[in-house]
C-alpha cells in the first residue's frame, strides 16, 4: 500500500465534453492565486502627511478668511461716509409766494432772531455784585 | 484629526463669511444711495449760491450777527463765574472774620481778620479783572459801534484792567493791617472809574446791537422794495406797496433818530462835560433803547404785511 495518492489524468477533450462540470470550477476551500501586492513602507508616514497637509490647509484658509473678513469689515466701517451736506432743510415755498418772496420771508426771520437778541431789556453781563466800598477792616480816612 | 470644537469654528467663519459677503453689498447700496441723495439734490435755497435773489442782495448776510459768542467769550465767562463764587465765599469769611475781631479784640482775631480782607480783596480784583475783559471782548465782537469810538473805549477798558492788576499787586503784598488800609485806600482811587467803564461799556453794547440790527432792517427794506417793483404786475396793489414801503421808510428814519440821541449821550457835552456812566445813567440809556426797540420790532412787522400781501 502506498500513501502517494494517484490522480488521475486529465484530458482536455474530456473536460470540455463533460457537461457536468464548469469550466472554471474550483474547490470550494481551494484559495484564489492572488497577484504579489507592492507593500510601500512609507506607506503609513505618507498618510499621516496627507491628512496633516489637509488640516493646515483648511486651518490656513480659515485663518486667511478671518482676516479677509476683518480687512472688509474695517473698510466697510471705516469708509469716510458721505458728509451730509444738507445742513438746512429747504423749507417749502408757502402758497402763493414766489420763490424771491420766500427768500425775503427768510431773511426777515433772520431778523427777528437777531433783534431779539438785541433786546436791551435782557442784559447777559451785569456789573458783579461785589462790593466796592465796604470791604475794609479799618475804616480808610476820607 | 481635527476635533468638533475646531471644526464647529470654521464652519462658523465660512458661515459668516458667506453672511457678509451678502450682506455688504446691501450696505454700500445704502452709502450709495445716501449720496446719490445729495448729489441730485435740487437747489437748496438755504444755501444756493446760484440764486438770483441772493446775489443781488448780498449786504445782510454780510453784516455779523449783532450779538456773536465766540469761545474764548465763553471761556472768560466760564472763569467770571468761579471767580465770583470763589468771591461769595471769601466775602462770607471775611465778614465772620471781622465780626468776630470787634467782638473779641485779639490779637489772633486781628491777624484772622487781616488775612481774610486780603483774601477777599483778592478775589474781588480778580472778578472785576475777569469782567472788564469780557467786556472788551464784547465791544470788540459788537459791530454797530463807531470805529474810533470802539477803539477808544478798548483803551480804556484795557487801562482798567492793567490798574487792577498793579492794584493786585499790591494787595498781594499787603501782609499787615497797615498795608491793608494802604491797599483799601488805593482801591478807593479808581473804583468808580472801573464802575465808569463798566456801565459806558454796557451801553455801547446795547446800542451797538440796535445799531447792528437797524441797518440789516434797512437793507432788508431796500431789498423788499426791488422785488415789489420787480414782481408786482397788479399797478394798484403796486401803489399800495409803494405807500407801505414810503412809511415804513418814516418809521426808520424816526428810529435812526433815536438811535443817533442814544449816541450823543455817549460823547462829551458842547461844554465840554464828559459824561459819566453809572446804573442810574445806564437804566435811562436802557429805556430810550427799549423805544428803538420796539420801533425796530414795527418796521418788521410793517415788512412782513408787504412781503405777505
Amino acid at each position: 500500500m502506498t500513501d502517494k495518492k494517484v490522480t488521475p489524468e486529465v484530458n482536455e477533450t474530456d473536460v470540455l465534453s463533460n457537461q457536468t462540470t464548469f469550466f472554471e470550477q474550483e474547490l470550494l476551500e481551494q484559495t484564489p492565486p492572488t497577484m504579489p501586492v507592492e507593500i510601500d513602507p512609507d506607506f503609513a508616514e505618507k498618510e499621516v502627511a496627507r491628512k496633516k497637509r489637509k488640516r493646515q490647509l483648511i486651518l490656513g484658509g480659515t485663518v486667511g478668511v478671518v482676516v479677509l473678513l476683518f480687512f472688509v469689515a474695517g473698510v466697510v466701517l471705516f469708509m469716510p461716509e458721505a458728509v451730509p451736506r444738507l445742513t438746512a432743510t429747504p423749507s417749502p415755498i408757502p402758497f402763493g409766494q414766489t420763490p424771491a418772496e420766500t427768500q425775503l420771508t427768510r431773511r426777515l426771520n433772520e431778523l427777528e432772531t437777531d433783534l431779539r437778541a438785541a433786546d436791551p431789556i435782557e442784559i447777559d453781563t451785569p456789573f458783579p455784585p461785589v462790593n466796592l466800598t465796604t470791604l475794609y477792616l479799618d475804616v480808610p480816612p476820607r | 484629526m481635527i476635533s468638533k470644537k475646531v471644526q464647529h469654528s470654521v464652519v462658523a467663519v465660512w458661515f459668516s463669511a458667506v453672511c457678509f459677503v451678502l450682506l455688504a453689498p446691501l450696505h454700500a447700496q445704502v452709502t450709495a444711495q445716501t449720496v446719490n441723495i445729495v448729489d441730485e439734490g435740487v437747489p437748496l435755497q438755504a444755501t444756493a449760491a446760484g440764486d438770483g435773489q441772493t446775489d443781488a442782495s448780498p449786504t445782510v448776510t454780510s453784516l455779523p450777527s449783532p450779538s456773536p459768542e465766540s469761545t474764548e467769550l465763553a471761556n472768560l465767562r466760564a472763569k467770571y463765574r468761579t471767580e465770583l463764587s470763589i468771591y461769595r465765599t471769601d466775602e462770607r469769611e471775611f465778614s465772620i472774620a471781622k465780626e468776630q475781631y470787634l467782638k473779641l479784640q485779639t490779637l489772633a482775631a486781628l491777624e484772622s481778620s487781616v488775612q481774610a480782607t486780603r483774601k477777599v480783596m483778592l478775589s474781588r480784583t480778580a472778578v472785576l479783572q475777569t469782567y472788564l475783559e469780557i467786556l472788551r471782548l464784547m465791544v470788540s465782537n459788537t459791530s454797530g459801534i463807531d470805529v474810533d469810538e470802539k477803539a477808544a473805549l478798548i483803551q480804556q477798558l484795557g487801562n482798567g484792567i492793567d490798574r487792577l492788576k498793579t492794584h493786585q499787586q499790591r494787595v498781594e503784598q499787603a501782609v499787615d493791617r497797615n498795608l491793608i488800609l494802604a491797599s483799601v485806600q488805593d482801591f478807593n482811587t479808581f473804583n468808580t472809574a472801573v464802575v465808569d467803564i463798566s456801565y459806558k461799556s454796557l451801553s455801547y453794547i446795547a446800542y451797538g446791537r440796535l445799531q447792528t440790527v437797524y441797518d440789516k432792517t434797512a437793507s432788508v427794506k431796500a431789498e423788499v422794495l426791488a422785488n415789489v417793483e420787480k414782481e408786482e404786475q397788479n399797478g394798484l396793489r403796486l401803489g399800495e406797496k409803494r405807500r407801505a414801503l414810503e412809511e415804513i421808510d418814516r418809521s426808520l428814519a424816526s428810529t435812526k433818530q433815536n438811535l443817533d440821541a442814544v449816541r450823543s449821550t455817549f460823547q462829551p457835552t458842547q461844554a465840554g462835560r464828559v459824561q459819566t456812566f453809572d446804573a442810574s445813567s445806564y437804566g435811562n440809556t436802557i429805556e430810550k433803547l427799549s423805544t428803538v426797540y420796539a420801533e425796530l420790532y414795527r418796521n418788521l412787522s410793517f415788512l412782513r404785511e408787504v412781503v405777505s400781501k
